[in-house]
């Protein structure tokens, strides 16, 4: 299955190409901590986003997701 | 008095008579300072139904107890009255250094009585306390006042002032305090400008006395220290970015109000946002006194077309004059920015002025012969052109210097002003926050995410995420941040650090660290459990006066955009905001009756009877 993952902020370096955003095949049944560990995304300090809704490390992707991972946000 | 200065200044304008009057002790504690003092001070001496712009109005500053003494982020004062955009009261604070200055004075809070018949300014240091011409500024911009004026008393002084939009009586004029920071909210400045009054002048000496100063610089290395490992360990996207990191976040939670409310997801929201800022305009970043975050920007523009320097723009106003408008274009929401700075007026109003207008516009409500120009989504020029326009009143800014809901409702729409009592709501779309759809309802001031901030647990994580797009269990939660937010009000803090900081890190926020701060810089000996009594005090006295003022449940709304109407984009599309079901657990929980007003248990408790 392919997913889109998109990285902000200090994240981006963590792409595994030039782009930020990219398609990324994985096994299904794959988790947010799988994905983690194949971009090399050391845990926690970063807030993931399966189709824009808050997600733990446990929680699955599905084929068609799009991942965002971006830094903690505050203030406003 | 320890923390306190223990006296207030009183100012009559039609007279001129300055005179200091104590603080009395028990007043102290069981109010605090700043939001908390303000609010007992205008139950007891102004009618809630009086005309906000009226001589019998009073314009209160105050600081607080924490305000000056080196805490982290003590720079606040908040200035408190009848708000003229939403007839509620106003709790518009500021920091920078203003603030510090005047406690510096030995006054915690200063009280603008009556109107004077000719522009003046108050001038303050610990020995003098006068009134003096102001013609000569009457016109001129905030920096071209602060200027004037401090090379005409003290170049080491400090100014708070208003602009052309607080002479004109902008509805949303703003106070600005070294020059380019914002007591912005709900018409503080249109006020002033009412009382004839264009600026305070301050120049302070000493230090604020602290009952316990080896308690208080105990505990205030402990606190930097944990903070600075913190930031190590998660850099803060506020030390970042600024606030404008927000863009980021609201975005991707489908939560970023767009095109005057209808959706929560902006295309262009990547050339807006605070990376964006931070890579074309910063020039440094710029804190308040005594503040390890320093989220304030120091930014300049060399487009030609928007060409300008000055501090700024935050989320809100990018939100506001961005996304909202949509509008990409960063150079014009800066230098909109500029342009509020300088006349004084809140770029949050302006920007969701200008939005409705626009939507007025697109729908055929209102004519682009009314404006005097064209006014497409989008259209940047139009947004400067405008902006400039409504501080001077001139054209049709004579119209959007009374903000949304008037105008919508001039054009036979008021449902579409994004209005909660009147004033716009900030960046956050409650149909996919839900708590924040709460708190604007909630708020004693309309629209504002600050008397309370649910970003804090839908969005940000602090101190642990709820789901934004469930509203049960909401209502107590935003409750506990309301308490929490009118403590760090009242005591001259910043939400930036308080929350994060100095409150217990479960859903129930118990102000745990201002409890210590507060002991050591005041010795009032305060119990966390009667710190936070004061908390809820100052809720229950502020909804008081809204209640007198005649608000009740059906002030406490949000336009059906965001409550009938699902949202069309984004990871929040279908949803709507259930501020009803929210409304009546709340109302609960505070123990006021289903229409929103204090029970007599309830103010007999708090001692508001």
């Amino acid at each position: 299955m392919e997913i889109v993952v998109k990285l902000y902020g200090d994240l981006k370096r963590y792409a595994p190409g030039d782009r930020p955003h990219f398609a990324l095949r994985l096994e299904t049944g794959s988790t947010l901590e799988n994905i983690f560990r194949i971009l090399a995304i050391p845990e926690g300090h970063h807030t993931a986003l399966i189709n824009g809704r808050r997600s733990s490390p446990d929680a699955t992707v599905a084929n068609g997701d799009t991942l965002v991972i971006m830094p903690l946000i505050s203030g406003g | 008095m320890n923390g306190w200065m223990g006296k207030m200044l009183r100012v009559d304008l039609t007279s001129g008579v300055c005179s200091a009057r104590p603080m009395e002790p028990s007043v102290a504690k069981d109010y605090i300072g700043g939001r908390g003092l303000g609010i007992h001070l205008l139950n007891r001496e102004v009618d809630p139904t009086c005309d906000a712009l009226s001589a019998e109005n009073q314009l209160i500053m105050a600081t607080g107890p924490l305000t000056g003494t080196g805490a982290p982020t003590g720079s606040r004062y908040m200035v408190m009255t009848k708000s003229p955009l939403t007839g509620a009261i106003t709790c518009s604070n500021s920091g920078g250094m203003f603030p510090t200055e005047f406690k510096r004075t030995g006054y915690d809070a200063i009280v603008f009585t009556g109107r004077s018949e000719t522009p003046v300014y108050l001038y303050l240091d610990p020995e003098t306390a006068e009134l003096r011409p102001a013609d000569h500024v009457w016109g001129k911009s905030t920096h071209e006042t602060t200027d004037a004026l401090l090379a005409e008393t003290d170049a080491k002084a400090r100014v708070a002032c208003i602009g052309p939009a607080g002479e004109n009586r902008v509805l949303f004029a703003a106070i600005m305090n070294d020059k380019h920071r914002a007591a912005g909210r709900s018409g503080v400045g249109a006020v002033m400008g009412s009382k004839n009054l264009k600026a305070v002048v301050v120049k302070g000496k000493g230090r604020i006395p602290l009952a316990d100063p080896d308690r208080f610089k105990a505990f205030n290395k402990q606190k930097l220290a944990s903070f600075k490992k913190e930031i190590q360990e998660t850099p803060l996207g506020l030390m970042i970015n600024g606030t404008a990191g927000v863009v980021m976040a609201t975005q991707n939670f489908g939560v970023l109000p767009t095109k005057n409310w209808q959706q929560g997801t902006f295309d262009g929201w990547e050339k807006i946002d605070g990376e964006a800022l931070t890579r074309r305009f910063l020039k440094k970043n710029s804190p308040c006194y005594s503040c390890p975050i320093g989220c304030g920007r120091k930014t300049r523009v060399d487009d030609p077309r928007f060409a300008g320097e000055g501090e700024g723009p935050e989320y809100e106003t990018i939100y506001a004059m961005g996304a909202n408008c949509l509008i990409d274009d960063l150079a014009a929401i800066t230098k909109a920015n500029y342009i509020c700075n300088e006349l004084g007026m809140d770029t949050i109003t302006m920007g969701a002025t200008i939005a409705c207008a626009m939507e007025l516009v697109e729908r055929g409500y209102l004519p682009e012969e009314e404006v005097g120009r064209s006014l497409q989504w989008g259209d940047a020029e139009a947004l400067v052109e405008l902006t400039r326009l409504t501080g001077a009143r001139q054209g049709f800014g004579d119209q959007l210097a009374e903000g949304s809901f008037r105008l919508a409702e001039r054009y036979g729409h008021p449902e579409l002003a994004p209005v909660s009592k009147k004033q716009e709501f900030p960046g956050y779309e409650p149909r996919g926050a839900q708590a924040m759809g709460l708190a604007y309802a909630t708020s004693p001031i309309g629209g504002s995410h600050m008397r309370g901030d649910p970003a804090y647990f839908e969005l940000f994580g602090v101190p642990e995420f709820m789901d934004p797009h469930q509203w049960e269990g909401k209502a107590v939660v935003t409750k506990a941040f309301q308490d929490l937010s009118a403590i760090i009000d009242s005591a001259g803090l910043c939400i930036f650090f308080a929350v994060r900081h100095l409150a217990a890190k479960d859903l129930g926020v118990a102000p745990v660290g201002i409890l210590e701060y507060l002991n050591a810089a005041t010795g009032a000996d305060y119990t966390l459990e009667e710190l936070m009594q004061a908390g809820e005090r100052i809720i229950h006295a502020e909804r008081l006066f809204l209640t007198r003022a005649g608000f009740a449940r059906k002030d406490d709304s949000l336009p059906e955009r965001l409550t009938k109407t699902p949202a069309p984009t984004g990871p929040a599309k279908g949803l709507v905001c259930h501020l009803d079901k929210m409304l009546d657990e709340y109302y609960q929980i505070r123990g006021w009756t289903e229409d929103g007003i204090p029970t007599q248990e309830v103010l007999d408790r708090f001692g508001l009877s």
